[in-house]
């Protein structure tokens, strides 16, 4: 069995900090040789992590200044989309408006014609027609008695 | 750029307010026309004006009853009293577009029952074109029949 005791014996072996590793045992064991390499990984993650690169005070200065020069420094200007939007724009509108105040002028004329009739009276009737002349007419047929 | 802008929503806005500010010039005569055993047919000076729309009708005497020269706007109709028992009403509906103009022509009586409304003996939905005439016929009075020509005037 491969207790906690062994884990930190081993440990301490791995870290240099014991001079014996143990009994010769332990140390053949497929559960030794695993937790050695997991040590190794841990160590090699930990060299790699140690090499990032970090700010000393005597950078930090500069790392400021950097800062605050990126903030002051002015937006990206886009005058030449906005310029170019707003002539789209005003382009659209002036079509748009052109079209509306020209084009009823260009439809044919065409005939005078009745659309709807309709009567309230009982006993009238009402006929319609439209003639080739460009005159509608609609014409009522009323009975000659019981109107007024 | 901002000048382009305005013109454009400046003649945008014109555009409406024209479509909405639409007139339309009309006349109308209001004929009664008889048989009076007249030969050849008898046209008044009103009437004779109209003459070509009246020759068709099985009548031989035309006189004037109403004759006016009226502008029509949109929203707002005009009545008037064609005779003791007539009375007609005419209303610009839509003239969206330059050559055709939608017309509502309505006549009524008298209700039999004064505390009653008026009737409607003839209610109609007219397109007249640039030019065109239209009439309504038929309207019984004493001595013959009514008929109303309306004509679109430039």
């Amino acid at each position: 069995m491969f207790t906690m005791k062994k884990k930190l014996r081993v440990a301490a072996d791995f870290d240099g900090e014991s001079p014996r590793l143990g009994d010769a045992a332990t140390a053949q064991t497929p559960e030794f040789e695993a937790y050695r390499n997991t040590l190794q990984l841990l160590r090699q993650g930990a060299q790699l992590r140690s090499n990032v690169p970090e700010i000393g005070d005597a950078q930090f200065g500069e790392f400021m200044r950097g800062i605050h020069d990126g903030i002051a420094a002015p937006a990206p200007r886009l005058r030449g989309l906005w310029a170019m939007a707003s002539l789209a724009a005003a382009a659209l509108v002036l079509v748009v408006s052109l079209l509306t105040l020209f084009s009823s002028g260009a439809d044919p004329v065409r005939a005078t014609e009745v659309e709807s009739v309709s009567t309230e009276l009982e006993g009238v009737t009402v006929d319609f027609y439209d003639a080739n002349d460009g005159m509608s007419t609609v014409w009522v047929t009323m009975p000659e008695s019981d109107l007024w | 750029m901002v000048g382009a802008t305005g013109l454009g929503a400046l003649l945008l806005l014109f555009s409406g307010l024209a479509s909405n500010d639409v007139a339309l010039s009309l006349r109308y005569w209001a004929i009664e026309a008889a048989k009076e055993g007249q030969q050849p047919p008898v046209y008044d000076s009103g009437a004779a004006a109209i003459k070509d729309s009246l020759t068709d009708l099985a009548f031989d005497t035309f006189r004037t009853v109403q004759e006016r020269q009226i502008t029509l706007k949109q929203e707002t109709p005009f009545t008037t009293g064609l005779t003791p028992n007539y009375t007609m009403t005419l209303q610009l509906l839509e003239c969206a577009e330059a050559d055709r103009a939608r017309v509502s022509v309505r006549v009524k009586i008298p209700p039999k029952n004064p505390e009653d409304a008026p009737r409607t003996v003839i209610e109609t939905t007219l397109i007249i074109a640039q030019g065109g005439k239209a009439r309504v016929g038929g309207l019984r009075t004493d001595k013959g029949e009514l008929v109303i020509v309306l004509a679109r005037t430039p």
